[in-house]
């Protein structure tokens, strides 16, 4: 039993209390994390990039309420680019390859031009279905081409004009595992890659999914291990005592198995995003060890040999700044709880949880390892002597931060290619510009934008609000609407009923809409059978009030596809009174996720920002020394944002949690160099002598630490998922320009204007 | 994109054009299969007919039928549909029926309609007794 006396500090208090119930604290945790670890079993993923947009999203209402009328499967899409074929042997090969992905189990439908049927002349009543490509018959060539003319309104999607590019649909059984699925189709593609004839291609919305998910699984298995054993290497280049580096390594892995089996219990999915926080945790977390084991090894070189006295000594120096990291970095991803993106928000919430699990294993267990560990500690750089080279560096250092002309011009230099770079910045809510530029979707995307119109969907969803669809005098009006949306620059090309309206009037009466068409058509319900009636179905509803129009869009940057919704539902409304209108899709869920990025990083880093002033102002009980604190990592994020711009590297939904990092992780060396010169200030009778000892004592620490927690994040850099990459560059350039900055710019403020009347730090510095 | 444009009110007429074709009307009464779409036409009592299809359960047509010399009308309606149309038929030495439209209206509105003969057979399918067909289109025999 160890005796505490009433006078004694809190933190010797805690420290005293954590030694003397360390094997409960041990049992305890062991507990917890074998739960937790239990519950990591439960943890749902999900990528599919739509599923982060908001839910009460206008846009996002409509595009579900079209859903819920015309229901469109998940489908799948198949392009095979041909050099130098025949028509017959390109199709061909389509045929065949649709009925390898037929046979697949959990594919519903695969649409293709072999499996196109369109009214021919023949049949009962002089107008019967056939295949596109007969089955019957051996068609010449010129002969398939007079249909494929014929029929282009219904096979545009299907072939190019130049027949290049034939392409295949296929649809995707929900009800079934849907990664299960999209892997036998991902397998079956890479066998016809293999053998084909041609270049052949895969996407869809079902894909970018699967992709990302195998991409989330690569980094995953490669990255978080060599973060490890890099974050290790280092740890024990520092360290030389293996058990540090355990402890250092274990505190954050209980951590992250405590955070994810909190995420077991609630229904939030695991995302590319969140896969992140591994790599994201494990840096912070070793960060207070660094400072642990380097501070009681500073404190036991300068003669503090008790181990006892030793470790609270650590605690006492170090429990505010690391309380104050904590709490700032809690702040910087908690900041994302109130953004309507769901994959920001939940890597916001388990980041900020797994922050504070870090914060209390750090401060539970830490303790105990030292108290365990009866060796002597190493004696580290700073407390050894410095290097020449070093020693010039730190003049040059001097010389800079005393020297008002020098970090003037740098002020000015930051500020000046931060306000250029800023205003480049692109904010991009796609989710197929996440891909690589050579990869499969993307090229997909551009090869069906060449050859087949475009890739993205837009709908007009027209119901009249009166009668039924039914007179030619209605369908000419949808005709005109039609030809008006076919009119924009965007469009490529339009599907809709009205081919297929087209066909029969012309072979039952021989104008484009005739009433008798439309009465065969849509008041034929049943009589002409299911198949027909499916088709139907996709255009036009039972009760034959509302059809769809679909827009085939080019793929453009910046928000145009919201303005061209907007332009199409006013226009429409206008002009043609009868119909409600509604125009959605994903293209525009894009757009409107772009503003929903914008407005993430807004209110995120408004929030981080004013949540970690409030914080510094509140534990360093200064507005004044708060507002100093916050300046380097201010200035840090535009240049962020500013290397960004010049790069090229858009925001999106992963790389929107760049800055708050940054501002997270960043204010850490703001806090430390400013809670050390607080101490320092003490010991030396003027600021630029306290400012020279904080710099030489802090300084290492924190370069060292930005090395450690930077190297950390830029494993990131190699993965393959573009996002990913720019996410561990940008959070690596932000914590070595938030070091750098801090131990640039805070002596100048602290020489310059002092830290005002003794905050609380100072005090504790004196006991 | 699937269409199935068989028209069932028009195998009603073709069906009902068989039933007419060959008398007495006890001769043709039951079930006969009409060209490749796989169209079954069913005569029911002196002048009803159902037709039904092969290949889609979901086509299901009732009509009747009148009979003057070697023509015949035929009427299938459904909801607010009409489909009316007339036939010059031919009955065959090996018991088949040979037919042609000569008009078709829907709703009252004339339409254009196929110029060639078109073939029907006995069958039954429940017995799985389904006869083949020629191709009717390589049927190119002229108007007669």
């Amino acid at each position: 039993m160890y005796f505490t006396s009433p006078m004694t500090h809190p933190v010797d208090r805690i420290i005293n209390a954590i030694i003397r119930h360390r094997r409960t604290i041990l049992l305890v945790t062991a507990l917890l994390t074998a739960c937790a670890g239990y519950s990591l079993t439960n943890i749902r993923v999900n990528n599919d990039p739509t599923s982060s947009l908001p839910a009460g999203l206008k846009e996002k209402i409509d595009y579900d309420n079209l859903q819920r009328v015309f229901s469109s499967p998940r489908t799948v899409l198949f392009i095979a680019l041909f050099d130098s074929m025949t028509l017959t042997s390109k199709i061909d090969s389509m045929v065949s390859w649709g009925k390898r992905f037929d046979s697949l189990d959990g594919i519903d439908n695969v649409v293709h031009i072999g499996t196109v049927q369109v009214p021919v002349e023949g049949g009962f009543l002089g107008l019967s279905s056939d295949y596109v490509v007969s089955r019957t018959k051996k068609l010449s060539t010129e002969e398939l081409r007079g249909r494929l003319r014929d029929s282009r309104a219904l096979t545009g999607m299907l072939i190019s004009d130049d027949e290049s590019a034939l392409s295949m649909i296929m649809d995707v059984d929900e009800s079934m595992n849907q990664v299960t699925v999209i892997s036998r189709v991902d397998s079956l593609y890479r066998e016809i890659a293999r053998t084909a004839p041609g270049r052949v291609y895969i996407t869809g919305a079902v894909m970018y999914a699967f992709f990302i998910d195998a991409a989330m699984k690569r980094d995953f298995a490669l990255l978080l291990p060599l973060c490890l054993l890099i974050v290790s290497v280092l740890l024990y280049a520092v360290f030389r005592r293996l058990m540090h580096v355990i402890a250092a390594l274990a505190v954050t892995a209980v951590a992250l198995v405590w955070t994810f089996g909190v995420m077991g219990f609630t229904p939030m999915e695991f995302s590319v995003v969140t896969s992140i926080i591994p790599i994201i945790l494990f840096p912070i977390g070793v960060a207070t060890a660094i400072h642990v084991f380097r501070t009681h090894a500073r404190l036991y070189a300068e003669g503090n040999h008790d181990r006892r006295g030793g470790i609270q000594a650590t605690f006492r120096e170090l429990m505010n700044p690391i309380f104050l990291s904590a709490i700032t970095t809690f702040a910087g991803f908690a900041s994302f709880v109130f953004t309507r993106v769901s994959w920001t928000r939940t890597f916001g919430i388990f980041t900020s949880i797994g922050v504070v699990f870090a914060l209390l294993l750090s401060i539970l267990l830490l303790p105990i390892v030292l108290w365990y560990d009866r060796r002597p500690p190493r004696a580290f750089d700073t407390e050894r002597r410095r290097s020449g080279t070093a020693e010039k560096i730190f003049s040059a250092y001097r010389r800079f931060i005393f020297n008002p002309a020098l970090w003037i011009a740098a002020i000015a230099a930051v500020l000046l290619i931060g306000i250029i770079g800023f205003v480049r910045v692109r904010v991009e809510g796609n989710p197929i510009a996440m891909f690589p530029s050579g990869s499969n979707i993307r090229r997909s995307d551009a090869i069906i934008e060449k050859y087949l119109g475009g890739t993205r969907f837009l709908f007009i969803l027209l119901t009249h609000k009166n009668q039924p669809l039914n007179t030619a005098a209605q369908w000419e009006q949808v005709q005109r609407i039609i030809d008006y949306a076919d009119s924009n620059a965007m469009v490529g090309g339009v599907m809709s009923l009205l081919p297929l309206i087209n066909k029969v009037s012309t072979a039952l009466s021989g104008v484009p809409v005739s009433e008798a068409a439309l009465t065969m058509l849509l008041k034929s319900q049943g009589l002409l059978g299911k198949k027909f009636e499916s088709y139907l179905r996709a255009w036009i509803t039972p009760d034959r009030r509302s059809t769809k129009i679909a827009l085939i869009c080019k793929n453009v940057t910046g928000t145009h596809f919201l303005e061209l919704s907007r332009s199409l539902t006013r226009h429409i409304s206008r002009h043609f009174p009868d119909f409600d209108v509604l125009v959605a899709g994903p293209p525009v869920l894009n757009d409107v996720m772009t503003y929903v990025l914008i407005e993430t990083q807004a209110s995120s880093l408004a929030f981080a920002f004013i949540f970690v002033f409030c914080i510094l102002c509140l534990l360093f009980r200064s507005i004044k020394v708060g507002s100093f604190a916050i300046v380097p990592i201010i200035l840090s994020t535009l240049t962020v944002y500013a290397l960004m711009g010049f790069t090229g590297v858009a925001i999106n939904a992963v790389t929107v949690i760049i800055v708050n990092t940054c501002v997270g992780i960043g204010i850490d060396y703001s806090i430390h160099f400013t809670a050390g010169y607080l101490i320092y200030r003490k010991k030396f009778r003027d600021r630029t002598a306290a400012l020279v000892e904080t710099a030489r004592i802090k300084g290492t620490v924190i370069l060292f630490n930005t090395f450690v927690v930077g190297i950390g994040f830029l494993v990131l850099a190699l993965s393959t998922f573009p996002p990913i990459r720019d996410l561990g560059i940008f959070v690596f350039v932000s914590m070595a320009t938030s070091s750098v900055f801090a131990l640039l710019f805070l002596p100048i403020l602290f020489k310059l204007f002092g830290t005002g009347k003794t905050p609380a730090l100072m005090e504790q510095a004196k006991e | 994109m699937r269409m199935h444009i068989p028209a069932l009110g028009f195998a009603a007429c073709l069906a009902a054009l068989s039933a007419s074709a060959v008398a007495p009307h006890s001769l043709f009464s039951g079930t006969w299969c009409v060209g490749r779409e796989g169209l079954v036409i069913t005569f029911i009592g002196k002048d009803s007919i159902r037709v039904t299809s092969l290949t889609d359960e979901s086509i299901d047509g009732r009509g009747t039928y009148t009979k003057k010399g070697e023509t015949l009308t035929a009427t299938v309606a459904k909801d607010s549909l009409t489909l009316k149309m007339g036939y010059r038929y031919q009955v065959r030495p090996d018991s088949t029926v040979r037919a042609k439209i000569t008009f078709f209206t829907i709703n009252g509105d004339s339409v254009n309609h196929p110029r060639r003969w078109l073939r029907m057979k006995r069958c039954d399918p429940a017995r799985g007794v389904i006869p083949q067909f020629d191709d009717e289109e390589n049927e190119k025999e002229s108007d007669e």
